[in-house]
């Protein structure tokens, strides 16, 4: 009996040490998950992901909590952002290369084309490109020139070193419209 | 009570951790900030974005465009936000103060150009049992207006009007100033 008294504190600590576990472990994964879970790719278009913020999957939670934690408001149901961060060869999106997308956007009444840091921060007004600015090809698709130095016809400005994303925000999608969107090839790292 | 119990209460405390802090943890840490930096806007008024306030808070919303919005505080009587928007694309969405959108309209399926949008706070069944006499004035009718239902008392109402020419901000701009966001009058 006094030997099991002796072990009280022996096994309150074990016991209080694996619900401490237990809590950092689900915070931990909770935290983890808050940046990763509501990701979801675009079927079809390789390379190319979103958050899933529609309030019919249970990811929903993840995808707005990951704005939420920031202090940052979600995009509003009006919107869809697709994004990418690497080429289509699977390379990383650098800031020392010549980037070019090229292709079709679905049908939006407005959109709007940027190269954004790692935490989705435009660097400057000239990082963005929107419905309104560019210039469109014939059949109505899109050819973006994205370099730190001046390109002609339509261009934008990465950040200047490192990785970046690219991010295609649509403004009022035409329901039911098929979603096919440009392809980003990169040279003269 | 041996391994396999011990197991199981830390696999549980895990699970209840992960999903408490999933499903409380950004409402609240929202609403925290949003409250520290809600000093940059003033409650039931006009506020204008600028550009750094925008990306800070509505990191979605790029490009040339003016952000006007509406930091509505409910616990007071309904807000009443009205704009006098161009003849482009514009959008409006609604927030509670933990970030969840409740409410969108734009140019298209309002159209006018002149929009006035009621918030109000919804109450719940119990706080309506409870408070029966309270807050029970005919609010007076004014002209025709969207109303929104909040869940919650603070929310935040942002007009977003993209520019299609960088010629436009001022006029724009100038006209959206003459908007309001102002406690709905009682009768």
């Amino acid at each position: 009996m006094l030997k099991l008294f002796k072990r009280i504190p022996q096994i309150i600590g074990v016991r209080f040490g694996i619900i401490i576990v237990g809590a950092l472990l689900g915070f931990a994964s909770a935290t983890y998950a808050l940046s990763r879970a509501g990701l979801a790719d675009v079927q079809g278009q390789a390379g190319w992901q979103e958050w899933n913020l529609s309030a019919e999957t249970s990811l929903q939670p993840y995808s707005l909590g990951r704005f939420l934690v920031d202090g940052q408001l979600p995009p509003s149901n009006a919107q869809h952002e697709y994004f990418r961060a690497t080429d289509k060869d699977g390379n990383a999106l650098r800031g020392e290369c010549q980037a070019r997308l090229k292709g079709k956007l679905p049908p939006a009444r407005w959109w709007t084309i940027a190269a954004v840091t790692r935490s989705g921060q435009a660097v400057s007004p000239q990082s963005v490109i929107t419905a309104a600015q560019m210039v469109l090809e014939g059949d109505g698709s899109v050819d973006l020139n994205i370099s730190n130095s001046p390109s002609p016809g339509n261009w934008i400005v990465p950040p200047t070193s490192g990785g970046y994303s690219l991010v295609v925000t649509l403004n009022e999608m035409s329901q039911g419209a098929a979603i096919e969107l440009p392809v980003i090839t990169q040279d003269g790292c | 009570m041996g391994i396999p119990f011990w197991s199981l209460t830390g696999l549980l405390t895990a699970i209840a951790a992960h999903l408490a802090y999933v499903l409380l943890a950004p409402g609240f840490l929202f609403s925290t900030q949003s409250k520290l930096t809600a000093a940059a806007e003033a409650t039931n008024a006009i506020n204008i974005l600028t550009d750094e306030r925008r990306n800070e808070l509505l990191p979605t919303l790029r490009g040339d465009g003016i952000a006007v919005m509406c930091n509505a505080d409910l616990s007071k009587g309904d807000v009443r936000f009205e704009v006098e928007l161009p003849e482009t694309y514009w959008s409006l969405a609604v927030f509670s103060r933990s970030g969840k959108q409740v409410y969108q309209l734009n140019d298209a399926q309002a159209e006018t150009t002149n929009v006035a949008v009621e918030l109000r706070y919804a109450k719940s069944i119990i706080e309506r049992v409870l408070g029966a006499s309270e807050d029970d004035e005919e609010l007076v009718i004014q002209d025709a207006a969207w109303t929104v239902d909040l869940p919650e008392r603070q929310a935040f109402a942002v007009f977003w009007v993209p520019l299609t020419d960088p010629l436009l901000r001022e006029p724009t701009l100038a006209t959206l100033k003459k908007g309001k966001c102002s406690l709905k009058q009682r009768a």
